[in-house]
């Protein structure tokens, strides 16, 4: 077997709130082979933004990660030093945020940018770093670089800005992409040629992916493997055939139920809301809106269990109910 | 010198696990923070209520008559008898200090409540009936606020020619657009409201409801102008006293005693510490307090 | 066209308040209690050293013989024309006065407002880059005693420690910037810190409260994410964005320096339009006082109206509009 290019272990990353401790992220584990797409999937509160943040430690106080392992190539993130992490950022991680009309500093220009981030990483010259900023403005094919680079962020449209932030992420050929809910600001069709553009430049730079989206269908189209997640935990983590075809989460089964499949289809949305992470259920966090609820699934968690070969839930009661494995 | 994120976006952890896993003294620090704000509202009160029991209790505290002169001990430093020293005419520096607080609060108490009559009226008027009203008031706050700062009080003061009224109308006018624009802005977001039109379909005539259904909603924005211009009237009085336009000799005025002292600085430096400071500690109480006043009822406001 | 309509607004709403402004200070010397002319003289009527031919003469002079109204129109169209009648004291054009005096005021506000930014940037941006640590502490320390600092106290501390005590710089006197730059600072370095305090300290406190709001845009998160160091990520993304609108609000209130002038070219002797007008009025010289309120005023709205319209213009927000 290939040895992960990032294995996350039991991350756990917490708030302190008025009302107590809070955990954004809870025990949480997967892996992400070279070249390998890995998408996250919830609902908005999720935790799926603060387990991107805590891949890059960029959680900000009152957060905190309290407990776990990043391992990166073999080494543990959370035992780098901050200036160590920096050399991190940005150069063997990358992160692509939602926020397309924010994400840039207004008051610089983008090939500034772009070339800011090849100065520090890759120590380039100034007119090294200018050739490839266009050279990388061209890769994620924005319509004629050179002019670009002196614009500034706001005389840009939505879609070029989102070209110009993966251009920032992948002047220094990252290992891995962050990308969270980079489509989920855009217009349907800019949508579809960023999802094309990512296709391209990870056959192109041989990119490992953990793309995050609230939206199914984005992600099926993107993954090669996917971790639904539920109130902070992974409720399901398989690969994207077994998710849609023989998935075992009652969640995961009504995030797909949700999704319309034809235009006549009604929109069947899961019934009551994600509940308040400051105030979690008993047992299993999913059990009030869950049609399989059992009385013990009120009363104790379920763990992330592996009933099938490389098809892991975390369910008292999946829908393929003969556990072939006890939990590594 | 190297710059480091602040705590606000600081990163999770240093280079260590273990600190990485464990914050809480941060945490602790941050939620004390927090009640600051609080605390320097608390000092701010405190300093004005130590101003306000020397101004009604003065006769009660101070050891000596501050207009009693006393040649033989003029110009004298601090000692056991005479704290704060004596003056060119050998007059107590603490006990006139302490008048001085009765002098101060007497006047910015009075001319703010007079700018505060004048101005809150005007803003109500301004502010409900709108149209000319509303713009013949507002050319006259914006030609009372062509003048800078202290500019029109002097100008005030110098034709009055000095004395109390000149005092209390310089600071009374200077204060009264304060109390205009905030009487008319909160009037114009109480019309929006549907009470007041209700109390118009009812039939409540135009002064009822000002007084009824406006007026007590201005009452917290208004407690915080007036404590912040109680700071205002207190530094135009002791400047004007300073400058000669305001309280004349003899009276014990803070201003009028740096005033007093100016050209003897050299002589008796700690004459020009005590007034200065008793004038500056007031201002930052209740500009303190004002600060602490606006927290509470405005938290959102943005000051330059 | 939105902008030249909003700079036509700007003007039409300007008549009436240089209207008022311009009756106001006709007013001033309207109201001075009792006989104005004879306050003037330092003599009444019924006083040994009365001299009845002098007093009709100023009487005339100063248009006490006509309808209020009638005085107001006549002083306000010689006003129009440059004429600001002659001083009592010196018997010279007071336009001549303000002429001379005029140059020392702007100087000195200058410097203030150089000064003021020279303090605030730097306390205001480290305040809140080390938020909640001493320096912060510190920084908003010295803004609140800045801002409840009287100017003339903190003239006379300065005077007491750095001319008596230190004698580095001369308690009073001026030096033309030009001529003798050097004179020049060491006579402006005192009072243009007293001008400067209060605002410096306001300022500190707003560019503080700004570079915080900027420290937690999301940019600044990006910034971090692209792996820049913390000095690029605070001082090129969140401080520059910060200073720019600290610059802009800085403009808009410099003319509010005005208005500590009086206390201070008193102070130090500064030979300016403030000091001027306070000299006058100790010498009940009236024609000075009225043209020299006037002129503090007119400058003060003017430059309101100025870096108002200017920050219209520099706006990105309103050109791209």
């Amino acid at each position: 077997m290939v040895q992960p290019l990032l294995e996350v272990k039991d991350l756990t990353t917490e708030f302190v709130s008025p009302r107590g401790i809070v955990k954004a992220v809870d025990n949480l584990s997967f892996t992400i082979a070279p070249g390998e797409t890995l998408g996250i999937v919830g609902e908005s509160g999720s935790g799926k933004s603060a387990t991107a943040l805590s891949l890059l430690r960029l959680i900000a106080p009152p957060g905190r990660i309290s407990a776990g392992t990043l391992l990166f190539e073999g080494e543990d993130l959370l035992r780098k030093s901050e200036r160590e992490m920096r050399d991190v950022r940005g150069k063997s991680i990358a992160m692509v945020f939602q926020q397309v009309m924010t994400a840039l500093d207004p008051v610089h220009r983008v090939g500034e940018q772009i070339m800011d981030v090849l100065r520090v990483h890759l120590r380039m010259s100034p007119q090294q770093a200018r050739e490839r900023a266009i050279e990388i403005l061209g890769a994620v094919r924005m319509p004629s670089p050179e002019q670009v680079m002196r614009r500034f962020p706001h005389e840009l449209s939505g879609g070029m800005r989102q070209r110009a932030m993966i251009a920032i992420a992948l002047a220094c050929r990252p290992k891995l992409l962050i990308a969270d809910e980079i489509t989920t600001a855009l217009d349907v069709t800019v949508q579809a040629q960023i999802l094309d553009l990512l296709d391209d430049i990870r056959r192109e730079f041989n990119l490992a992916m953990l793309f995050i989206s609230h939206d199914l269908a984005v992600i099926a189209r993107v993954c090669d493997r996917i971790g639904v997640m539920y109130a902070g935990r992974m409720v399901e983590y398989t690969d994207k055939y077994r998710l849609f075809e023989t998935n075992m989460h009652p969640y995961t089964n009504a995030l797909l139920e949700a999704v319309p499949r034809r235009k006549e289809d009604e929109l069947r949305p899961i019934a009551g809301s994600v509940p308040e992470l400051s105030s979690l259920p008993s047992g299993c966090s999913f059990h009030p809106r869950c049609s399989r609820m059992e009385p013990s699934c009120t009363r104790e968690a379920p763990q992330l269990r592996e009933w099938e070969p490389d098809h892991w839930a975390a369910c008292h009661f999946p829908r393929q109910s003969v556990p072939v494995a006890q939990p590594a | 010198m190297s710059a480091s994120l602040p705590a606000s976006i600081s990163p999770s952890g240093p280079g260590h696990s273990g600190a990485v896993l464990a914050r809480a003294p941060r945490a602790r620090l941050r939620l004390r923070m927090v009640a600051l704000p609080n605390r320097l509202a608390t000092l701010g009160a405190a300093i004005v209520a130590l101003g306000l029991v020397m101004a009604i209790l003065a006769p009660v505290l101070a050891r000596y008559d501050p207009y009693q002169i006393d040649v033989v001990h003029r110009l004298q430093g601090p000692s056991a008898a005479h704290w704060f020293g004596t003056d060119t005419l050998g007059r107590d520096a603490l006990s006139r200090i302490i008048f001085g607080a009765r002098t101060t609060f007497e006047v910015s108490v009075g001319a703010v409540i007079l700018g505060g009559a004048a101005g809150i009226p005007l803003g109500l008027l301004s502010g409900y009936f709108g149209r000319l009203v509303d713009a013949t008031i507002m050319r006259l706050m914006d030609a009372i606020m062509a003048f800078p700062g202290l500019l029109l009080a002097i100008a005030l003061a110098a034709s009055l020619g000095g004395g109390l009224v000149s005092i209390y109308v310089a600071i009374a006018v200077s204060t009264i657009p304060h109390y205009a624009r905030l009487a008319r802005s909160v009037t114009l977001t109480q019309k929006a409201r549907d009470y007041v039109s209700a109390a118009q379909v009812v039939g409540e005539s135009n002064f009822s409801i000002l007084f009824r259904e406006i007026v007590p909603n201005c009452l917290g924005p208004l407690l915080v102008a007036l404590t912040l211009d109680f700071a205002h009237a207190i530094l135009i009085e002791s400047s004007l006293s300073f400058l000669g336009l305001g309280f004349s000799p003899p009276t014990a005025s803070w201003g009028l005693m740096l005033r007093e002292v100016s050209p003897f600085l050299e002589l008796q430096p700690w004459e020009a510490i005590f007034p200065g400071l008793a004038i500056f500690l007031t201002i930052f109480g209740f500009n303190l307090l004002g600060d602490g006043l606006r927290d509470v009822f405005d938290p959102r406001h943005y000051e330059l | 066209m939105t902008l030249a309509r909003y700079i036509g607004g700007r003007l039409l709403q300007l008549i009436p308040v240089l209207f008022l402004v311009s009756v106001g200070v006709f007013l001033l010397v309207q109201i001075i209690p009792g006989d104005p002319v004879a306050i003037m003289l330092g003599v009444s009527p019924d006083s040994a050293g009365f001299n009845k031919d002098q007093y009709d003469t100023l009487r005339h002079e100063l248009g006490f013989d006509q309808p209020l109204y009638e005085r107001y129109l006549s002083w306000a169209g010689r006003i129009v024309h440059g004429d600001f009648g002659v001083s009592l004291k010196s018997r010279r054009p007071v336009a001549d006065l303000l002429f001379e005096r005029y140059p020392a005021t702007i100087y000195l506000t200058i410097v203030a407002l150089l000064v003021s930014l020279a303090i605030a940037v730097p306390i205001g941006v480290f305040a809140a880059v080390r938020q909640n640590t001493i320096f912060d502490y510190l920084g908003m320390t010295f803004s609140l005693v800045g801002l409840a600092m009287p100017g003339f106290w903190l003239a006379l501390l300065l005077i007491l420690l750095f001319s008596l005590k230190l004698g580095w710089f001369p308690a009073i006197g001026y030096a033309a910037p030009l001529a003798q730059p050097v004179d020049f600072l060491k006579h402006v370095a005192m009072p243009a810190i007293v001008l400067g305090t209060s605002f410096a300290a306001q300022l500190a406190r707003y560019l503080r409260a700004e570079t915080i709001e900027q420290l937690h845009q999301d940019y600044v998160r990006s910034a971090r994410a692209w792996g820049l160091p913390p000095r690029t990520v605070i001082f090129k993304h969140a401080v520059r964005n910060s200073l720019i609108s600290v610059v802009t609000v800085a403009g808009l209130h410099t003319a509010r320096l005005l208005g500590g002038t009086p206390i201070v070219e008193s102070i130090f002797g500064w030979p300016g339009v403030a000091s001027l007008l306070l000299d006058s009025i100790y010498a009940r010289d009236y024609p000075t006082v009225q043209a020299s309120v006037l002129i503090l005023a007119l400058t003060y709205v003017t430059l309101n109206l100025v870096v108002d319209v200017v920050y219209h213009l520099l706006d990105p927000r309103i050109r791209l509009a």
